[in-house]
């Protein structure tokens, strides 16, 4: 278990005309290796819940422990917040916009010179970062962040979390403000990730149709509580709580409901658009007796070498 | 006479001394009064610049922009065009002046020297038509994301534009606030026959436009209806872009050999097909 969250409650604004109980009574275990994506309204408690994670909220009632840090609403002992950071990294809605040095190799050694390593070490962590989120460490490392794309200061960003090897990687809205080429290589990015380690990796997003891409396990906080905390592939099961609480539900959900409403007898539990394509070439075969080519289904509509270094 | 024309317009940023950018290059376009005009394209195909430049923010290089007939490089008459065309940003927290509502809708029309009782009739006037008239006597700093850039479309109504560019106004939105910004976007096209142009990188809100304005490398590589754009996958593909999510699936379905059409941009639309198919 790398996190566990019990009791946890927090209130905005205590005594103020302000006051609003943003989470309430939460309890939770993330595994190690877990794939997470949480969503939720805006307000509904997530970004709240994610900031306990490494210590940038202090506890107000019950007690989160990440790792080997204990952190309460007792004033003493201190918890070890540099042990806590070390072990969550996490990546910001737009996060390019704390680049601040004047070379991308100077920007993502920022962390790992701060958790106080060699020379030696930094530098090879920060070529094997910048590698990882797919950009030629050669051409790019001495270049400002600042001409750079958006994707790639985007990826730059990332590279600079990655560097202090966390055992928990948040990432908050990681592909919002992106083009649809900037979003897909950052998707595919997440995945390779998540292939390349094992570490545990959390993903906020406002997509429903994104997260249903990657995560194996989806909570959806609504109200400062949390709505329900399933494996992603049961999520066909709660479709009708998600519109209550005015979620969207991924297009593939909604498109087999429509479809079985209209008497298809598609599968229950589609909740990609992979499982929808599989069924309706499924039914298809079935009824008209043909086999069909389903290279498509599994096709991306960008194609990314995070193993070349792209470069550009 | 059209509401934006481009003749053979260029604009370059200079960023050093050898490092010339050439954001748009020699575009021509007529933006037709009343229309709606999506314009999509990756970050850094010159959409942005061609935004800027439809009011006036940036003068052209080369080739001139006409407003209503008032050409862009005419210094004296620049009030006018911005008058004519306003602008809503992405960054919703970045374009509140005032910290009560009706203060912040009135402070365009205040700069213009118009009359008290026509503010404030232009406060709710613009307030109503993009439903936020019950936050008047409220503050800004309160409101959801969607909330605050239909705050942002009222400030600029209440100039009273003839034309409302949205400059990947919904971009830092969730799903519900970019439906909010869309629908109220649509409604005064075609209630109050405000001329919209839209520039975004969802490739779903383009799907309603009249027209679909494609960028890439400062020129236009694509313009017509979203149905027929949408149909040029391979090309758009090329030029880093995408198709609507519901098109793609269509497209997949054909691919495998199933006879559909590849280009189905409406969820409703995919369904009955399906239906006739399974």
């Amino acid at each position: 278990m790398s996190i566990v969250v019990k009791n946890l409650s927090y209130t905005y604004g205590v005594d103020s005309p302000y006051e609003k109980k943003a989470l309430n009574n939460i309890n939770l275990t993330i595994n190690e290796g877990d794939f997470l994506g949480i969503i939720g309204h805006t307000g509904s408690g997530k970004s709240t819940f994610i900031q306990h994670i490494n210590g940038l909220i202090k506890v107000q009632e019950g007690e989160i422990q990440v790792f080997d840090v204990k952190l309460t609403n007792a004033k003493k002992p201190k918890p070890d917040l540099r042990a806590l950071r070390n072990n969550v990294g996490m990546v910001f809605q737009y996060p390019e916009y704390q680049l601040f040095e004047d070379t991308v190799f100077k920007d993502v050694a920022f962390g790992p010179k701060n958790q106080g390593l060699s020379t030696e070490e930094i530098a090879q962590r920060v070529e094997e970062a910048i590698n990882l989120v797919g950009l030629d460490y050669e051409t790019i490392k001495d270049r400002a962040p600042f001409e750079l794309s958006g994707g790639q200061k985007r990826r730059v960003a990332i590279a600079g979390i990655i560097a202090m090897k966390p055992k928990v990687l948040i990432l908050d809205e990681p592909t919002a403000g992106l083009d649809p080429y900037g979003k897909e290589q950052i998707l595919a990015l997440i995945s390779h990730l998540k292939e390349k380690s094992s570490s545990t990796i959390i993903v906020i997003s406002h997509d429903i149709d994104e997260i249903t891409r990657f995560a194996t396990r989806l909570i959806v906080f609504n109200d400062g509580e949390i709505a329900f905390d399933i494996p992603m592939k049961e999520l066909f099961k709660h479709r009708e709580e998600l519109v209550k609480m005015g979620l969207d539900i991924p297009l593939a959900v909604q498109i087999a409901n429509s479809l079985r409403e209209k008497g298809v007898a598609v599968s229950d539990d589609v909740v990609t658009i992979q499982d929808l394509l599989r069924e309706v070439v499924r039914i298809y075969e079935e009824k008209n007796g043909v086999t069909l080519d389903k290279r498509a289904i599994d096709k991306s509509e960008f194609e990314f070498d995070f193993e070349g270094g792209q470069g550009e | 006479m059209g509401a934006i024309e481009l003749e053979n317009v260029s604009f370059s940023y200079v960023l050093g001394e050898k490092q010339i950018i050439k954001a748009v290059k020699n575009i021509s376009l007529n933006i037709e009064e009343g229309s709606f005009v999506a314009i999509v394209g990756h970050n850094g195909s010159g959409k942005s610049t061609l935004a800027k430049l439809f009011n006036g923010l940036l003068i052209p290089d080369k080739g001139t922009v006409k407003v209503f007939g008032i050409d862009t490089k005419e210094e004296k008459r620049i009030f006018d065009v911005r008058k004519s065309v306003g602008m809503v940003f992405q960054n919703p927290d970045n374009q509140m002046v005032a910290s009560v509502i009706e203060d912040d809708i009135a402070f365009g029309p205040e700069n213009l020297g118009v009359e008290r009782e026509e503010i404030i009739k232009r406060v709710d006037w613009a307030l109503s038509k993009v439903g936020m008239l019950e936050h008047k006597k409220g503050t800004p700093f309160k409101l959801s994301g969607g909330q605050k850039q239909r705050l942002a479309i009222a400030g600029v109504l209440a100039i009273k534009p003839k034309v409302l560019v949205l400059d990947e106004s919904t971009a830092m939105l969730d799903p519900q606030g970019r439906a909010e910004v869309m629908k109220v976007a649509h409604e005064l096209n075609k209630e109050s026959g405000i001329t919209v142009i839209a520039i975004t990188h969802y490739m779903e809100e383009a799907l309603d436009a009249d027209r679909l304005i494609v960028m890439n490398d400062g020129e236009i590589v694509e313009d017509g209806a979203p149905k027929d754009v949408f149909s040029k996958y391979e090309k758009l593909n090329s030029i880093k872009l995408s198709v609507p999510l519901v098109t793609q699936i269509s497209r997949k379905i054909n691919q495998m050999g199933i006879t559909i059409d590849p280009t189905i941009m409406k969820k409703e639309e995919l369904v009955n097909s399906l239906c006739q198919l399974l």
